[in-house]
């Protein structure tokens, strides 16, 4: 189940509210199931100044990466290039020309 | 054949045009799937060849399920073989697509931004790394699936265009997968699209407070813009709707004129504003990074400039 943005856990199954594109979607599924969730789902909350200095303490273990197969190969990766004029403007007015002038341009 | 799939039919015309263009330099055939309608003008975008899929036992189309459409799509592609499958980057397009990929043990790039076919090999360019840069892949395997955000590709009809129509009825009822759909809740009509937006302009960490979004909606009015805003002004302060949200989490827009004020310009809110046509920035820090990332930039306090500018424009 996917985008779920609310989840409640009941005997054996669960309830979500699915934010699909138009619409919110409320479905069940009997456990076990897989749910994906939005940003919505939960405010993560600050951790206490004791719990930040225990997290120090807590062991961390390593796992080495998987080498996955995706099927894809990168060919290349390169820095995206913002061709952009940059002209800066000192006086309102000629910033109020070049809004009239743009706003114009798009019809 | 390459093989368009999108639940959205405008998103289906977009993708068919650029695949057009494709399909012509491949010497491929450009095949498409019509859930509910419009088969004709997936025609006239370019498919020489619909699929169109319709409820066997009823006359009324059910919203579409991402299981149902795994279903549908893999009972094609083990019948017609495409050697490339594109499929809008909608909610649904982008659950479908990984799904199929995964069924069929082959690669999955989504978000495409460029496409090109050099004979049947498919090469994307994509976003990576927090939109800082392209890459560009190529795939290993076929079918070649990727997914194609909306309003990418200009559409372009020819209506003279001839094609055939495959009508396929079906079920359209997912087997064993055990989810439910309970209730279907319509969202509250959206006062806003910014994705259709031909003017945005976008609040930033710059304004001190909720109350002064005030001079951005102003400003908004009376350039007939929509309003956008930075991660901090939706997620953070939660001052605007996530619907205003423009950057790699938020929305990516294409306006014909952006107006970004008091917006540092990280590098995740320029990339959802890349594809804009001009861009405009006020911003009373001279090193913010949006003046190397805008056409027009004006350093001052925007709380001087922006009541200027709206009463200018007004007058004009």
């Amino acid at each position: 189940m996917t985008y779920a943005r609310k989840i409640e856990l009941t005997d054996g199954s669960v309830v979500v509210e699915r934010d699909i594109e138009k619409a919110y979607e409320v479905a069940t599924a009997k456990l076990p199931v897989l749910v994906t969730v939005t940003k919505e789902i939960n405010e993560p909350r600050i951790p206490t100044l004791l719990q930040i200095l225990g997290a120090s303490k807590k062991k961390i273990q390593d796992i080495s990466p998987l080498k996955p197969d995706a099927g894809i190969e990168t060919l290349s990766i390169l820095a995206v290039d913002m061709k952009r004029k940059e002209v800066m403007l000192k006086d309102v007015e000629t910033l109020a020309k070049i809004i009239i002038a743009e706003k114009q341009g798009e019809k | 054949m390459i093989l368009i799939f999108s639940e959205d039919n405008e998103i289906a015309f977009e993708i068919l045009s650029k695949a057009r263009e494709l399909a012509e330099s491949s010497g491929s055939e450009l095949a498409s799937i019509s859930f509910g309608g419009g088969e004709n003008a997936h025609v006239a975008f370019g498919a020489s060849r619909v699929f169109s899929i319709q409820p066997r036992d009823s006359s009324i189309m059910p919203s579409l399920q991402a299981d149902t459409a795994v279903e549908v799509i893999s009972g094609l592609i083990d019948q017609y073989r495409p050697e490339t499958l594109l499929i809008g980057s909608t909610k649904l397009g982008r659950e479908v697509a990984p799904r199929i990929a995964q069924q069929l043990g082959v690669g999955c790039a989504t978000d495409c931004i460029d496409f090109s076919l050099d004979r049947e090999q498919l090469i994307v360019k994509r976003f990576v790394l927090g939109g800082r840069f392209i890459s560009t892949q190529k795939f290993l395997r076929k079918p070649q699936i990727a997914t194609v955000p909306p309003k990418k590709f200009e559409k372009k009809i020819n209506g003279s265009r001839k094609g055939e129509i495959i009508i396929i009825k079906t079920s359209l009822k997912p087997s064993g997968t055990g989810v439910q759909v309970v209730e279907t809740k319509k969202k509250a009509a959206q006062e806003l699209k910014i994705e259709d937006a031909n003017i945005i302009v976008s609040a930033g960490r710059g304004i001190k407070k909720k109350e002064d979004l005030r001079l951005i909606e102003e400003l908004a009015q009376v350039t007939g813009s929509a309003v956008g805003c930075s991660r901090s002004i939706a997620a953070d302060l939660k001052w605007l709707s996530e619907e205003h949200w423009i950057g790699l989490s938020g929305h990516k827009v294409k306006p014909k004129l952006y107006i970004a004020i008091g917006i540092s310009g990280q590098v995740q809110h320029i990339a959802g504003i890349r594809d804009s046509r001009t861009i405009v920035a006020i911003n009373n820090d001279p090193n913010a990074p949006i003046f190397k990332a805008c056409d027009y930039g004006m350093v001052g306090d925007l709380y001087d400039i922006v009541p200027k500018l709206v009463a200018i424009l007004k007058k004009s």
